[in-house]
């Protein structure tokens, strides 16, 4: 994202791109919001890191590879995306992702191919005892939900097998929403247009809390994978993966935060271009009043 | 107890000070074209309205009221609030005419005319446009297509069973995301070309076999959310094209009024269905709205005189309905219209007032299968493919009563599918139908199954369908309705050319605990089974009448101190055709000795006292409701 601003367009910028700077404040206010602009540097000092997936422990470190992206129109479109090679995956153990309460997952992500089985798009859990916790995945093509109060079930399940079915080489903008003993609801726009593909959600079953047990599955946070322990990681997501941004808050946003994120402005008119420099004149004007 | 003076006083205080503050109500005001979310919403200028429903929400409490300018605002719209018992938070739009206030979850692009539509074979009127999501509704200018299972099938007009579908329709083709239409070619819902339209295209339905379960947002247009008392009137919106409701309510009492449903599965939805009241949806009154699926009734009488004239061939069907297509044998039962104006009704709606027509249900089993106490009444239900109004699987303490019935082609249903407990008590009451001569001569001549006015019966699936398995042990050749049973009386019924009775169930099975008393029918026959006699259903006090055409059981239905008249078939059907209550004012059976129904003193107290035949109970002259929304 992208706020690279020239001063000498801030005032235009003022009139006619408000939406995008309420994306940048609601980015801001994110636990942690990876840009993926050439690194995998996060906000708040939590960095990711690009691992071989297939390695016990998660090691050694890869050197990440930074694709160009084009065609979404979203407000806060960047433009490069890490690339995924169907073994590489992120991974941080920050403290501070390990939350119990209300919180929300976002990525923005175009898949290489819809592979049989499941993928794990953002992941604080292990698929073992003891170990669970949050995860947001896909199964053949259909996005789902699991909750684990206790890390030892997942007492919250949210699948849809009539759900919307991701396509490969679409860009897709895909929120998980955590309320505690409330709701686990997805959401799934197309940045390109605006739209929302699909929504789901479950009240069934939702706890209280999400287990933040420092165990190494609900420890690390994971993003394109889940952790597999001993084995390295599981449902890599597969080759060609493009994801262009990800962000993780500590509460429940709003619909309308979440549509936010994936808001396609409308085209910019000559009347509002020409208003924007008409305040930028009378602004001058009254400068030099003064 | 006498209240000391200090007391009253302070009393007297409390309400001057206190209540006027207590019955204080907020107009939020929201308009999507020039308000803006950051304005206080207090007046409906641009200066100071708010762009959003939700925005306006956030901001309302008990007694305030949110009024909603002319637009189209997107849905879904989901709204967390909750007004008090005397105090409903009331959301209205500014006009109630059709289409002034739209909520709408169709696509945006394609409905504001964004995305090109390309032909793709133009002898067959094909189109294609690019589309992102799955759908389950396409409305061309306010026309219902119908879907079909694939392109092949789009393109011959052939539904999933191998009968011949509607004229008209679409196939989604999820992996290469394209949308095809056909529209139809004759003109008489304009263009073919689907760039002269407004469509509106919706989202995938909900979960479960029907696809009437609640299972996100995108199924609503509307969602009234929390498992609670919510107290919210909603009145004189357009809903347009949702997953699957116009108004979801997840909560319990709620009043919908006034309001339009386009290209709904269902109008007003509850949470779910359960026989266990406390986690349904409770209290939710549905009036004068407008809900329908048209042309679906069209389609339907079309196929038929194609079939008559030979123009399309019926598939070897094992059913004879061929033209059921909008049942969910046209693309798969999760695209089913047999849904209704609710849906997922759980205890004490009451459906009133409400134009529901040109659509395949009024009230169908997804509507009511455990509904508890539902009142409908005063409602015209005209121009639908199957019933009006179910009571199966298990519906307890139905009231149907009042209601102006016209061209259903078959009004009342008991034909439970779920096993015990079966659908009881029911009352039918002060009702009356009117059926076209040509319509049930145009069924029986193309199908050769003739329609019946009251179906009833429990098929064997009760006790063998695996959904069952708690009767595997019980006896099948009695069906007792539970409580006061199915109560049918005082009904006025013209159905020439149809029958009284669809039997669903083997003649050896008998009925019980199943009453019609103080009824006109007006019908060609019994039952189309020549040996049912209706076994242990009780007929007392009714007026038969055959038309077209004379036979012998309309004895049995007359029953006890009952008349069949003796009258030609052409003087009741010329009749027939005159004003329903024009019809009642001057009917022979008004003279009729009529007998009390006690058995139906819960639904209507006065019920042992009837002394008359037909509806307009007691002398009172029977009148048309008043129905739709009111502008």
């Amino acid at each position: 994202m992208k706020r690279a601003i020239s001063s000498f367009i801030v005032l235009p910028l003022l009139l006619i791109g408000f939406g995008s700077l309420q994306g940048a404040t609601l980015l801001d206010d994110a636990v942690a919001y990876w840009d993926f602009e050439g690194n995998l540097d996060g906000t708040h000092s939590i960095n990711l890191t690009d691992v071989s997936g297939t390695t016990a422990g998660m090691t050694p470190t890869v050197v990440p590879t930074f694709n160009p992206v084009s065609g979404i129109k979203a407000v806060n479109a960047g433009t490069q995306a890490v690339a995924f090679d169907g073994s590489n995956v992120l991974k941080t153990n920050a403290a501070s992702l390990r939350i119990g309460g209300a919180q929300t997952l976002w990525l923005r992500v175009n898949l290489g191919s819809i592979p049989s089985g499941t993928v794990a798009f953002m992941t604080r859990s292990r698929p073992v005892n003891s170990q669970r916790g949050i995860s947001l995945q896909m199964t053949n093509g259909h996005l789902q939900g699991y909750l684990s109060a206790d890390g030892t079930t997942y007492n919250t399940q949210l699948t849809n097998s009539s759900s919307y079915a991701l396509q490969a080489s679409s860009w897709y903008d895909i929120s998980m929403r955590f309320d505690p003993s409330n709701v686990l609801r997805i959401d799934l726009y197309d940045p390109v247009t605006g739209t929302l593909l699909d929504s789901m959600e479950t009240t069934a079953n939702v706890p209280a809390s999400i287990s933040t047990s420092n165990s190494i599955g609900s420890g690390y946070f994971q993003v394109g994978s889940i952790n597999n322990g001993s084995s390295g990681s599981a449902y890599i997501v597969p080759d060609g993966t493009l994801i262009e941004s990800a962000a993780v808050w500590n509460s429940y946003l709003s619909d309308a935060d979440v549509r936010s994120l994936s808001a396609v402005p409308e085209p910019r008119s000559i009347s509002m271009l020409m208003m924007g420099g008409a305040s930028l004149a009378m602004i001058l004007r009254m400068s030099r009043c003064r | 107890m006498k209240i000391p003076p200090p007391v009253t006083g302070l009393l007297a205080w409390f309400c001057g000070c206190c209540l006027p503050f207590a019955a204080h109500a907020d107009v939020y005001y929201v308009d999507g074209k020039k308000g803006s979310d950051s304005s206080d919403g207090r007046s409906p200028d641009a200066e100071h309205a708010l762009a959003t429903i939700q925005e306006a929400a956030r901001r309302a409490g008990p007694g305030d009221v949110i009024t909603v300018a002319e637009g189209v605002y997107e849905g879904p719209i989901d709204l967390h609030i909750a007004g008090q018992p005397d105090r409903p938070i009331t959301i209205q739009a500014a006009s109630r005419k059709k289409n002034a206030v739209i909520i709408t979850n169709a696509e945006p692009a394609l409905r504001k005319g964004a995305v090109p539509w390309t032909v793709v074979d133009e002898s067959l009127g094909l189109y294609r446009a690019a589309l992102a999501r799955p759908t389950c509704r396409i409305l061309y200018s306010g026309v219902d297509l119908q879907p079909y299972a694939s392109l092949d099938a789009l393109k011959t007009f052939v539904t999933a069973d191998g009968n011949p579908g509607p004229r008209h329709g679409y196939y989604y083709d999820e992996k290469a995301q394209m949308l095809y239409v056909r529209l139809h070619v004759s003109g008489k819902y304009g263009s073919p070309n689907p760039s002269d339209h407004l469509i509106c295209v919706g989202p995938r339905t909900g979960g479960g076999y029907a696809g009437n379960n609640y299972d996100g947002p995108l199924f609503f247009n509307l969602g009234l959310r929390g498992n609670k008392p919510l107290h919210v009137v909603v009145d004189g919106f357009t809903f347009e094209t949702p997953g699957y409701a116009g108004v979801y309510v997840d909560g319990s009492d709620v009043v919908v009024r006034n309001s339009w449903f386009l290209g709904c599965r269902a109008g007003v939805s509850g949470r779910r269905e359960s026989a266990d009241p406390s986690v349904t949806s409770n209290r939710v009154t549905v009036e004068f709205c407008d809900y329908h699926q048209y042309p679906a009734y069209d389609d339907m009488i079309e196929l038929l005189e194609l079939r008559k004239e030979g123009r399309i061939p019926a598939a070897a069907a094992r059913f004879p309905l061929f033209w059921w297509s909008r049942k969910g044998n046209g693309a798969g039962n999760n695209n089913t219209y047999e849904t209704g104006i609710c849906n997922l009704v759980g205890s004490d709606w009451i459906v009133r007032n409400n134009d529901i027509h040109d659509a395949f249900e009024g009230l169908s089993t997804w509507a009511i299968r455990w509904s508890k106490g539902l009142v409908v009444t005063g409602n015209r239900l005209e121009r639908l493919v199957d019933n009006a109004v179910e009571s199966e699987d298990h519906a307890f303490g139905m009231r149907i009563y009042g209601n102006y019935i016209v061209n259903v082609v078959e009004p009342f249903s008991w034909q439970p599918l779920g096993g015990e407990p079966w659908p009881g008590s029911i009352y039918i009451y002060d009702n009356v139908v009117q059926s076209d001569l040509a319509l049930n001569q145009l069924i029986t001549a193309v199908s050769d199954w003739t329609p019946g006015w009251f179906k009833a019966g429990a098929s064997s699936q009760n006790w063998e369908a695996p959904w069952n398995s708690h009767m595997k042990d019980l006896p099948r050749d009695v069906v007792r309705a539970p409580g006061d049973g199915v109560v049918v009386f005082n009904n006025t019924v013209f159905f020439p050319g149809g029958e009284f009775l669809t039997r669903v169930q083997p003649p050896e099975r008998k009925f019980e605990n199943f009453r019609f008393v103080n009824n006109v029918s007006v019908a060609a026959g019994f039952s189309r089974q020549q040996e049912d006699l209706g076994g242990g259903i009780a007929f007392s006090h009714n007026a038969w009448a055959y038309a077209p055409e004379g036979g012998v059981r309309g004895q049995v239905f007359a029953g006890a101190d009952g008349t069949v008249f003796p009258e030609s078939s052409s003087t009741w059907i010329a009749s027939m055709s005159q004003n329903a209550e024009d019809i009642l004012d001057g009917a022979p059976w008004k003279d009729l000795p009529g007998a009390g129904v006690p058995s139906a003193t819960a639904a209507f107290p006065g019920a042992a006292d009837i002394h008359t035949v037909g509806a307009g109970l007691n002398g009172r002259p029977w009148k048309m409701p008043e129905t739709g929304p009111r502008e």
